[in-house]
């Protein structure tokens, strides 16, 4: 009966760290996934993904101060909003993949969608996002279900997502 | 007569240079070469000897091209205890020669900490051969940010660092406050480098990524323009004069209403005029007032921006560089047009008043980096760093 006993509890303790193991590197697997390698064609396959439905294309990097308050504020926004459709594109070296992919999940981002820049030259997926941008970060491009889009330089305002979000 | 001169030097560094790059493929390739390292800058000695530092791994490294930029020595380690180092166009390495050919090579440390740094400093007093342990020059013993260093040499010697420093925004945030951007300090050597002074603030609420530009003040003192942030969030210029004493002088000197709650990640730059206290200004603007890039001659004594010139408000045109010997004037700048990436120079041999057309340096075909002035004495050098096309010196005076 004891020896019975003891065994079960080890086993049954074993198989709540089996779960939790398996089912968090489930999730380190999609999100490390779900950081995509942003390529010159990216942007349409972007547009093709949301056909018909709005969303949120958000440019940020390791190296710009204020794209942290962005990030956490957008996150915020997906708390409260699950159907928003956030689309991140980090413009860092691929290098630094592991690092953004880090970033995404202490944000509580792993939901939205994330791109980090190819081996691409940088300069030409510039260009293609958008040849009118300057580089200034963060970047968002507010796109409404058809498509349309607004750029909007420095932090988005809730404001304006709010605006966009009623709009939509 | 001046004009077919500079013309033809043009296109004999060109040539020159063309030849090196297409043997770059041979060299690069884990290689440890100023062609694959990053952020290479670079200012000759007195002998003409080319010197120049560049990062690569967790190394600055010094190499020298006898040559020109043709062929260089072996690089050498100035860190020789590897440390994580920023290396990005507006934030780099830097080299600067010491009144006695002290080789004097600044750079930014990246900590631990998100966005955190050390401006550190090291020199050589024997050519290159050796350089001394790398001491830290910001003083406050934090883990904030001290980055976007600027190395200065004065004609007297003296030598000037400034960098932008977030200690201020620890000690508001600690006492619950808030605080905007990042601050301007500066530290001072007297002794070429051996020890420098304690830190001194120049302003409060600098933009946080933007390189900062210096230029002589007088013999022994330094002009620093820089990205400010003004009222709630306006991203123009501020111009100081410097000295071991305290900030001279602190202005606003460009007045384009550029609001933006961003990092615009596009630094200023500067060279002295003929008239003592006066500037050549470019920089980078999307305001309200002004859009692109911009030519302005500032009189910091007064304080008074004249002759404003757009030079090019073209959406791919970026990061401008200036550049005078007497009263001839260079203006140089990348412009991307979606394929290439041309880096464009205008001329003026008036002081500034009035300006040649436009005229294409050099191109590239993939990534590349700022393009940075190389100082020599009344010629003017110019370096760039591309991906495809190698590390690249070409003269324009």
């Amino acid at each position: 009966m004891l020896s019975k006993f003891i065994n079960i509890i080890p086993v049954s303790l074993l198989c709540g760290l089996l779960l939790g193991c398996a089912s968090g590197s489930l999730m380190a697997a999609e999100t490390e996934k779900s950081l995509k390698a942003f390529k010159p064609e990216s942007l349409e396959v972007i547009r093709a993904k949301y056909q018909g439905k709005p969303f949120i294309l958000a440019l940020w990097s390791l190296d710009c101060p204020p794209c942290f308050k962005e990030l956490k504020n957008l996150a915020q926004w997906k708390r409260n909003y699950p159907e928003l459709n956030l689309v991140f594109v980090a413009t860092d070296d691929y290098s630094m993949k592991a690092e953004v992919d880090w970033q995404i999940k202490a944000f509580g981002l792993e939901l939205a969608d994330h791109w980090i820049f190819s081996e691409h030259a940088a300069v030409r997926l510039r260009y293609n996002i958008d040849p009118l941008w300057h580089g200034e970060l963060p970047r968002s491009y507010l796109y409404d279900s058809r498509h349309k889009s607004t750029a909007v330089s420095g932090l988005l305002k809730d404001k304006t997502i709010q605006q966009w979000v009623s709009l939509r | 007569m001046i004009h077919f001169g500079f013309r033809f030097t043009t296109l004999l560094a060109v040539l020159f240079i063309s030849y090196g790059a297409s043997a770059l493929s041979n060299f690069c390739g884990g290689a440890r070469s100023i062609h694959c390292g990053k952020t290479p800058s670079a200012v000759f000695d007195n002998g003409g000897r080319l010197l120049a530092v560049f990062k690569q791994d967790k190394h600055v490294y010094f190499t020298v091209s006898r040559d020109a930029g043709k062929t260089y020595s072996e690089p050498r380690a100035v860190n020789s205890v590897p440390e994580t180092i920023y290396a990005n166009g507006e934030n780099r390495p830097k080299i600067a020669l010491g009144k006695d050919e002290e080789i004097l090579v600044s750079w930014t440390q990246k900590t631990a900490e998100r966005f955190s740094g050390n401006i550190r400093f090291s020199r050589s007093i024997d050519g290159g051969n050796s350089f001394s342990v790398p001491i830290t020059v910001n003083d406050d013993g934090l883990m904030t940010s001290h980055r976007f260093d600027q190395l200065h040499v004065t004609p007297s010697g003296r030598v000037y660092i400034a960098w932008l420093d977030k200690r201020d925004k620890v000690a508001a945030m600690a006492e619950g406050g808030k605080y905007k951007g990042a601050a301007l300090y500066y530290a001072v050597s007297d002794d070429a480098g051996l020890s420098f002074s304690n830190n001194i603030k120049v302003a409060d609420g600098s933009c946080e990524c933007c390189r900062i530009a210096s230029a002589n003040h007088g013999s022994d003192n330094m002009a620093v323009f820089w990205r400010h942030i003004y009222g709630l969030n306006t991203r123009d210029h501020g111009l100081a004069v410097l000295t071991p004493k305290g900030p001279a002088k602190v202005d606003r000197a460009t007045q384009d209403e550029w609001k933006i709650d961003a990092c615009p990640h596009h630094g200023p730059h500067m060279a002295s005029a003929t008239e003592p206290g006066r500037y050549h200004l470019v920089w980078f603007s999307q305001g309200d007032v002004r859009k692109g890039i911009h030519y302005g001659m500032y009189n910091a004594e007064t304080a008074v921006m004249s002759n404003v010139i757009p030079v090019d408000h073209g959406a791919g045109a970026s990061h401008p560089l200036v550049a005078a010997v007497g009263n001839t004037v260079y203006v140089l700048w990348k412009f991307y047009d979606g394929e290439i990436t041309r880096l464009q120079l205008n001329r003026s041999i008036d002081g500034g008043a009035n300006w040649q057309s436009t005229e294409t340096l050099l191109t590239s075909s993939e990534d590349s980096d700022h393009p940075q002035l190389i100082a020599a004495q009344g010629r003017v050098f110019i370096g760039w760093s591309a991906k495809k096309e190698g590390y690249r010196v070409i003269e324009i005076h």
